[in-house]
């Protein structure tokens, strides 16, 4: 035995700790993950997949009334994501207020809810950052909605979201290798990231790829 | 044909990942330790890497090499973690200043002292090579990179182990 391995092995002994109830920690572990991951990979598809509404939504016009009776909260112009972080790069589209019926993947629309205690949508972008960085993203988007928590799992009653979307990202494939010694280039296994934020409490909710 | 039930194959299957579990786990609650520097965060990360062996293991243990995937795997992991640290390190900086989770291990001991100073790679490497004796084509397959990188990691890991090892003596 190496004298580095001897050192090594005596340092896990000393500092090392197996629990004895690890096995069933495991097991419980997959379980919960088990009975969540459904739901949110449904909803975190609805959301980022929601690209196409969201087209839809950047051709309305920035705010004031529409042609209908009902108010329509105007979005803030967005600001360049390089002047809210100084690490991102992506070019950032215009921010978007759900109203009208509209809906975008899990988030739907703001209507008869009250916008005054939301934070800024600066805000929601720098903490969606702060949870996952996205260096790479050609663009993002900040849109804000509201959702059913309680149905959800994100918590209790309709509360508003944020939905953080950067595009162009190169979301890592990390899987087995199949053939020992075949070491495969590293590739990329989707281009969108969507991140949740609660709009009123700016925890971050959920996150994740289509 | 297999004539057994999915019931019955799902048990069979259990008790095969839990006696898996329990020949690998010591280990590699070692491995993440020597990685981490820290006792709870290893045992969270070898935990999390056997639950997603678990969540797949019809497929996982089909493969060339289940060891394999779960070592990979808990590499991946402490990528991550240590890129959430970097994330969290800058927010303190917005916050308040207040030790991170690396530094904490600082006064740990000599030899954990000398792996901080190792990139996250040529730790990987290092110990799955020294602690955990594999050949370097098996860590290489681990990481991802070649047996002769792997060879090239560990012989500068050595020479920094060497030195750093050395100058706590002096």
């Amino acid at each position: 035995m190496t004298d580095l391995r001897r050192r090594f092995q005596a340092e896990v002994h000393r500092g090392a700790r197996v629990s004895p109830d690890a096995y069933e920690g495991v097991l419980s572990r997959a379980r919960r993950r088990s009975r969540n991951r459904r739901l949110q990979v449904i909803l975190l598809a609805l959301v980022i997949a929601a690209g196409g509404g969201v087209v839809v939504l950047r051709s309305l016009p920035a705010g004031g009334r529409s042609a209908g009776t009902a108010f329509r909260p105007t979005p803030p112009p967005a600001t360049p994501c390089q002047q809210v972080i100084p690490q991102c790069h992506a070019r950032r589209l215009p921010n978007i207020i759900l109203t009208g019926g509209r809906t975008s993947g899990a988030l739907g629309p703001v209507d008869g809810l009250d916008l005054s205690r939301v934070i800024s949508f600066d805000d929601a972008l720098r903490r969606a950052w702060a949870n996952s960085t996205h260096e790479d993203a050609k663009t993002v988007q900040v849109t804000l909605g509201s959702a059913d928590a309680t149905k959800l799992r994100w918590g209790t009653g309709k509360r508003l979201y944020y939905a953080i979307e950067w595009e162009g990202i190169c979301v890592p494939v990390i899987a087995p290798t199949p053939v020992p010694g075949y070491s495969p280039p590293p590739r990329c296994g989707g281009t969108h990231w969507g991140t949740v934020i609660d709009a009123t409490t700016g925890k971050f909710v959920v996150e994740g790829s289509a | 044909m297999d004539a057994r039930t999915s019931t019955e194959r799902g048990v069979g299957s259990a008790i095969e990942f839990e006696g898996f579990f329990r020949t690998q786990y010591p280990e590699l609650v070692g491995f993440c330790f020597l990685l981490t520097g820290q006792s709870a965060e290893a045992e969270d990360l070898a935990q999390e890497a056997l639950v997603r062996a678990f969540e797949k293991w019809d497929r996982v243990s089909a493969m060339e090499s289940p060891v394999g995937y779960v070592y990979r795997t808990a590499c991946n992991l402490n990528r991550h973690r240590l890129r959430r640290l970097r994330v969290r390190a800058r927010k303190a900086l917005w916050a308040s200043a207040r030790p991170d989770e690396i530094s904490a291990s600082e006064d740990r001991s000599e030899i954990l002292t000398a792996l901080r100073s190792l990139s996250s790679g040529q730790r990987a490497a290092v110990v799955l090579v020294e602690w955990i004796g594999m050949d370097a084509d098996e860590a290489g397959d681990i990481l991802s990179i070649k047996g002769a990188s792997v060879r090239s990691r560990v012989h500068r890991a050595k020479v920094v182990l060497r030195e750093r090892l050395a100058d706590e003596h002096d």
